[in-house]
Parts: C-alpha cells; sequence; structure tokens
C-alpha cells in the first residue's frame, strides 16, 4: 500500500479512527499497560496499512488489528522479564495519563492477574467473545478459557471487593 | 454473555462489578488523544524504506561469511527444483498473506519475497501460490485446507516454501502430515538437528537441519498455533547457513508475532 491511493488512505483513516481506541482499550485490560497498549495499537495499526490490501479484505478488519496488537504487546511484554521484578521492588510506576484512583484500583487489580487471565477477561468483556472464540483464538482448550475466566473475574471481583469494603 | 462454571459458584453481581471496571477503563484511553491516522501510515511507510535497508544490511553482512561451493549450490539447485521444495510450477496468483479462522481472525501469515529477503540474506525475487501443492516429501492431506508458496531467486532457483495448513472442523492442527513429510524426507537425508520449543501465545516451534548425500543442506521448519500450522522449507544455498534461531524467527512471522522486515535476525 506504498503511496496508496486517496480512496485507500481514507478508507484507512475511517477505519482507524473507529476502531482505534477500541483496540487500546483491549490490549489496556489485557496487559494493565496503557503505553504498551498504545504502542502496541499504533504498531497494529501500521501494519495493517502496510498490507490493506489483504486486511481490508478479510471479513473482520478490527479483528486481525485487535489479534496483531494483543501479540505485540504480548512479546513486549514477556521480552521484558525484568519489569515485574523491578515492579515489586519499586511499585508501580506512575501513568502519565494520570488514571483516576478507582481506575489505578482496577488496573493495579488486573495485575495481579497472570496474563493469560487477564487476556481471557478482557477478550471476554471487552471483545465479546464466548468461551470458543477465545480457545479459537488463543489456542488454548475450552475448558483451559473457561478456568481463567472464571479463576480471573472471581479473583479480580474479590480484590475489588475487598477494596471497596477497606475504602468504607 | 456469561459462562458460568458449574464447579465454582458465581454471582451476577460480580459479573457486573467485573465488566463494569474494565470498561472504566476506556476512560484512561480517552485521556491521551491517539496519534492522527496519518502518523500511522508515515509510521509504516517509513519502515519500508528501513526495511529496504535490513535487507541489504543482512545480505552484506551474511556475505562475509560466503563460502560459494559452486557444487554444492548447483546440487542444492537440482534437489531443490526436483524434490525437497518442489518444482514452482505454474503460478497462480497468490493466496491472502493472512489465513484466518472461521471467526476472521489471522492464524498465520504467508511470508512475502520481502521478509523472505530480509530473513535469508538473499534476494527473494518471487514469492507466488501454486497449483501443484505437493512436494516429494510433502503430501498434502485432503482432509484439510492448506495454501501454499514458493519463492525463488532472480535466476529461478527455489529457496524455500511454506506451507499453512487449517483443520477442517476440528481444533488439532494437522501437524501430522509435517511428521509423515519429515519422515519421508529422512529416507533421503540425514537430520543433524533438531528443535522443539514451546513460543509464547501457546505456539509451538519445531526444527529440522538436514543435509543430502550431495552435501545440500536445507531447514524443516514448523510453527503451529491453535488449529492452524505452517510448514516452511529453507534452502541453504550459495554458502548461506542458517541457525534454529533464525529458523525461529522465521517461524514467529509465520504466526504473526514477529516482523521480519523490521527485526534484524540475530548473527
Amino acid at each position: 500500500m506504498k503511496g496508496g491511493e486517496a480512496s485507500a488512505e481514507a478508507e484507512f483513516d475511517d477505519f482507524y479512527r473507529s476502531t482505534a481506541q477500541g483496540v487500546v482499550h483491549l490490549v489496556y485490560a489485557a496487559t494493565g499497560d496503557l503505553e504498551l497498549a498504545r504502542d502496541s495499537a499504533q504498531e497494529a495499526f501500521a501494519r495493517a496499512w502496510q498490507r490493506w490490501d489483504q486486511v481490508r479484505a478479510t471479513d473482520e478488519p478490527g479483528a486481525w488489528v485487535r489479534t496483531v496488537a494483543r501479540r505485540i504487546a504480548i512479546s513486549a511484554w514477556r521480552k521484558d522479564t525484568n519489569r515485574d521484578k523491578a515492579m515489586e521492588r519499586h511499585g508501580e510506576p506512575p501513568s502519565p495519563a494520570g488514571p483516576t484512583v478507582d481506575r489505578v484500583t482496577v488496573v493495579a487489580a488486573l495485575r495481579t492477574l497472570g496474563p493469560e487471565v487477564r487476556e481471557t477477561l478482557a477478550l471476554h468483556y471487552l471483545a465479546d467473545m464466548s468461551v470458543e472464540d477465545i480457545s479459537r483464538q488463543t489456542g488454548a482448550p475450552p475448558g483451559t478459557i473457561k478456568a481463567r475466566l472464571h479463576r480471573g473475574r472471581a479473583q479480580l471481583a474479590k480484590t475489588l471487593t475487598d477494596k471497596e469494603d477497606h475504602d468504607d | 454473555m456469561t459462562d458460568r462454571h458449574d464447579d465454582m459458584p458465581w454471582d451476577l453481581d460480580d459479573d457486573e462489578l467485573v465488566r463494569s471496571a474494565l470498561m472504566s477503563l476506556r476512560e484512561d484511553v480517552s485521556v491521551q488523544p491517539l496519534p492522527e491516522p496519518a502518523f500511522v501510515r508515515a509510521r509504516a511507510e517509513g519502515r519500508d524504506e528501513v526495511s529496504g535497508d535490513t535487507v541489504v544490511t543482512l545480505a552484506t553482512r551474511r556475505r562475509r561469511s560466503f563460502i560459494l561451493l559452486a557444487g554444492v549450490a548447483a546440487a542444492a539447485l537440482i534437489a531443490t527444483g526436483t524434490g525437497l521444495l518442489v518444482q514452482a510450477g505454474d503460478g497462480t496468483a497468490p493466496p491472502a498473506a493472512t489465513s484466518t479462522d472461521s471467526a476472521g481472525e489471522p492464524t498465520m501469515h504467508m511470508l512475502d519475497s520481502t521478509e523472505w529477503s530480509a530473513a535469508l540474506g538473499l534476494p527473494v525475487a518471487s514469492t507466488v501460490g501454486t497449483a501443484k501443492p505437493d512436494g516429494q516429501c510433502f503430501q498434502t492431506p485432503r482432509s484439510d485446507t492448506w495454501e501454499r508458496r514458493v519463492s525463488t531467486l532472480s535466476d529461478g532457483r527455489v529457496v524455500a516454501g511454506q506451507w499453512i495448513g487449517t483443520a477442517s472442523g476440528g481444533t488439532n492442527a494437522p501437524t501430522d502430515a509435517i511428521d509423515t513429510a519429515v519422515a519421508q524426507c529422512e529416507k533421503t537425508y540425514t537430520v543433524t538437528q533438531r528443535v522443539t520449543e514451546d513460543l509464547p501465545g501457546d505456539s509451538r516451534f519445531r526444527s529440522w537441519h538436514a543435509r543430502g548425500k550431495d552435501g545440500s543442506t536445507y531447514w524443516w521448519v514448523e510453527a503451529t498455533r491453535g488449529a492452524s500450522t505452517s510448514y516452511l522449507t529453507v534452502a541453504e544455498l550459495d554458502g548461506m547457513t542458517y541457525t534454529s534461531e533464525e529458523m525461529r524467527q522465521v517461524a514467529q512471522s509465520a504466526l504473526g508475532d514477529v516482523d521480519l522486515t523490521t527485526q534484524s535476525i540475530a548473527p
């Protein structure tokens, strides 16, 4: 799509404007890292533009970008093996986006979950995907997805409820 | 959408609490405006220029260890053209570069010429689909969906091939076909190295390095995730040699996890 036609650019721009925030939101929930989510989403859209003729022809270009963004984020997250240890030593880094206290709690609660569990919750609640859909996309068996979903929402709900009770 | 898990208690109020909590993160996303789409397009287009340099740099680096064995190259040409990687055959319109599952999600990526060039350090001139899906060692099963492309250098030599197979109606990738192909090839070639490794995203990478009686050497690579698998074959032509690490990156590219045009392969 190098030097693409104006119509292709306009189409891509519309696609980006209508879906980019949703992609960032999904990856943010899946990783608990807003900056990583923004970077991953931008990279995924850039890759989509590089092969826009092919991506636009898929049944659901948004799903393509979501998947690529998640994979980029997960890959980057796993490469940074010292990140979690550093967080344990120094605590959570301040977010430049300045989330509210409530959302800080949500992010902190999300980060108590494993990455696969976070991803499962994000796909289920934000991408509205069924257990079978998530299984197909991640390659994990449906039983594993069910277990992650149940464990994740139970743990997240408990953490959030405990926080509310503590605040009261 | 609620999936109950009968073995453990579940409260619909909790379900709503979790949903609301996750939805609230949208506000954080909205605080910082995203860059304009023109910026994203420029990011992609700027990379295209860089990727060209990457190919050249990589090719130059590899030429430093260039050991031209004309006999080996000629043998590889014959072996490649007649057997392991199958003949190019009549080119057909290339299939979609990214296969999708029934949900339209990308599952495997067909490498194009630019990516193969970056991966192999050789100027891959064309990567095309073919109407002839079988090779000497690889017999495409009729029960599953398979796509195939073959990559050639400017002189017509086949340097790489890629198959993508997706299970029909099942969740297990059709890797049996790859096991069969490798077993078949081992009758003719000596496998000198085998690697099996789990990759992020519930994926698996397998590779075999093989040597023919004529001295020609090859890599056979498998990348599997979910119901799809990709089988990639690489001929080590013109004195080029590759490591298992490099083949893992090729596999990760097939999985859609690595962009070979922007990521320099380890020396």
